[in-house]
């Protein structure tokens, strides 16, 4: 009786080993990954990621790399691909769509739309027709498969950084370079 | 949930023990509820800037029934009266609660300096 219950135990550890070295070897929890968690994908989704820029992007954006917040709430939606940063007085996200650009202009939900140049791209500023007492604005520019979107938004209306274009035209210079034509 | 309407009236209740000097805090406390508080209207602003972009894609789609689906949540999310704007409420009063505790704070540490000063001024006195 006894005997058997050592058994039971020595199979129980063997069996817990075992667990333990199939997560060893997938590296559960000991690493930080790149992207996103699993979620779902689509055959359709955009080149770029954005949840792919790396550290040194972000930081020369001025936003903080380990507040990386990834999707819509979490969901993946087809044909986008968003991530979005913050720092302490801004929100930045940045989104591949598969929406072409002039979509994206011709919307009459878009308003205030302002040529700008991002690097060599033509880009432009608008900002949604809805209201919302937090100051935001969009760069939109055209990508290979659709458009970039980059928004900024400010955390408080009474930040003294108080032109949301001039932060979002800014931040989409520093990431310029690493985001694909 | 407190309801916000109630949350104010809890608030306007310690308000008032603040401004009579009945209310009593630990030392550090009210500098914990501060930044507790800070760190609660981020997370809820977090949230806030997420409605936004959760409203973005549905502008864009190619069906007509999708885009009127679209506008609708686009209205239970960023129109008036919608999720944002609840968040906004929340933002408010949860800001209100900030301002309390560093008042509390505030009062709190005057309090301590005036004792201290005149526990010198007996000290030092003939």
């Amino acid at each position: 009786m006894h005997g058997k219950s050592l058994v039971g135990a020595m199979q129980v550890t063997r069996v817990a080993g075992a667990v333990c070295i199939v997560f060893a070897a997938v590296g559960c929890g000991s690493q930080v990954v790149q992207g996103r968690p699993t979620a779902a994908t689509y055959p359709d989704q955009p080149a770029f990621d954005p949840c792919l820029l790396p550290d040194e992007a972000l930081v020369a954006a001025g936003v903080d790399p380990s507040t990386q917040d990834p999707d819509f709430f979490g969901v993946r939606m087809r044909g986008w691909n968003l991530c979005k940063w913050s720092n302490s007085w801004h929100f930045l996200g940045v989104a591949a769509t598969k929406v072409p650009i002039e979509a994206v202009r011709e919307n009459p939900r878009n308003t205030a739309i302002t040529p700008v140049s991002v690097g060599t791209r033509d880009a432009f500023t608008y900002r949604e027709a809805t209201p919302d007492r937090h100051e935001y604005c969009d760069v939109a520019y055209r990508s290979t498969d659709g458009s970039v979107i980059i928004r900024t938004s400010m955390k408080n209306s009474e930040e003294e950084h108080t032109d949301p274009c001039g932060v979002a035209i800014s931040s989409a210079q520093a990431l310029d370079s690493f985001i694909p034509d | 949930m407190t309801a916000p309407n109630n949350m104010l009236a809890e608030l306007a209740s310690l308000g008032a023990a603040v401004e009579d000097g009945s209310l009593r805090l630990e030392p550090g406390v009210a500098e914990q509820c501060v930044a507790a508080c800070e760190q609660f209207a981020d997370d809820l602003k977090i949230v806030q800037a997420n409605t936004r972009w959760m409203s973005t894609p549905s502008a864009y789609g190619i069906l007509a029934s999708a885009q009127t689906l679209g506008g609708k949540f686009e209205a239970k999310a960023i129109g008036a009266n919608g999720l944002s704007d609840v968040l906004e409420q929340h933002i408010d009063t949860v800001h209100r609660l900030r301002d309390l505790f560093e008042k509390a704070a505030r009062a709190y540490h005057e309090a301590d300096a005036r004792a201290a000063e005149m526990l010198v001024n007996r000290t030092d006195g003939p």
